[in-house]
């Protein structure tokens, strides 16, 4: 395997990774957010994949797999969460939310 | 061994990064996940992952993107209001994300992989299937109660949300 083919996939997870950090950091809406966390996840998954290429016990896929599981999960919870946040505080914006939790 | 598909699949996971970091548009950013998405899909397929490809084709592409979908149109278009955005902090986010990139080029420039010799067997969907059920088994059986709980929890915070 050459040299270039195996930062190529290393670069593209970083770059996954360092976008879901900006979009997390700079937009002020929660799904964006979601969105933003879940390139960033995306990017531990390809590198979960990249070096288990190099383990014949295949446990890096099984974890990968495992991962995208655990996020769907995630990304179902915390719309919940923001649906009830919107429905009770009319907000959508984060920076006009200023209390979570019962009134 | 630098194909064109290599190219292809960069350009796809560029096309929708971008949009995602440059769009202030909710439902914009949302397909451009599903586009990012199918790229990494192709990555999978190009490192011989073929499972992870179909699982993340399966649930991502078609699961996690239609439910923001949903949460977009459930949140912002309930007043009418558009579903831009707005952003902040772009100076902090860029340097702060510009510095995370270099320093992860940094540690691939500088770390010596060897000659790395794929190992992969060639049944590997059989062999991940087997260990699912063997090595695994305590974990898969967890991971399916914990997605079943997921999806009883979320139902009900989202019906609580409308019965006031």
């Amino acid at each position: 395997m050459n040299e270039w083919m195996s930062t190529y996939y290393l670069y593209l997870a970083a770059l996954l990774f360092s976008s879901g950090v900006f979009v997390v950091i700079t937009k002020k809406n929660l799904i964006f957010i979601l969105i933003g966390v879940e390139l960033m996840l995306n990017a531990g998954n390809v590198l979960l994949a990249f070096f288990s290429r190099f383990d014949s016990s295949l446990n890096g896929q099984i974890f990968a797999i495992f991962s995208v599981v655990l996020t769907v999960c995630e990304v179902s919870i915390a719309l919940a969460i923001l649906l009830n946040i919107y429905k009770k505080q009319r907000v959508s914006n984060l920076e006009e939310l200023q209390e979570v939790g019962n009134e | 061994m630098i194909g064109i598909i290599h190219i292809f699949i960069s350009v796809l996971i560029l096309l929708g990064v971008s949009i995602i970091v440059l769009s202030n548009n909710i439902v914009h950013a949302a397909y451009a996940l599903a586009l990012t998405l199918v790229g990494v899909a192709g990555m999978y397929v190009l490192m011989n992952a073929e499972l992870l490809a179909v699982v993340q084709i399966l649930i991502y592409a078609g699961g996690v993107v239609i439910l923001l979908a949903f949460g977009v149109m459930l949140t912002n278009r309930l007043r009418g209001e558009k579903v831009v955005t707005d952003s902040g902090n772009k100076w902090i986010g860029a340097i702060i994300s510009i510095v995370i990139f270099l320093g992860f080029a940094y540690l691939i420039q500088s770390t010596d992989f060897g000659a790395g010799e794929i190992r992969t067997p060639s049944d590997q969907i059989q062999q991940i299937g087997i260990a699912f059920l063997t090595k695994h088994l305590l974990a898969f059986e967890l991971i399916a109660f914990i997605l079943l709980v997921a999806l009883v929890g979320a139902a009900y915070l989202a019906k609580m949300s409308s019965d006031e």
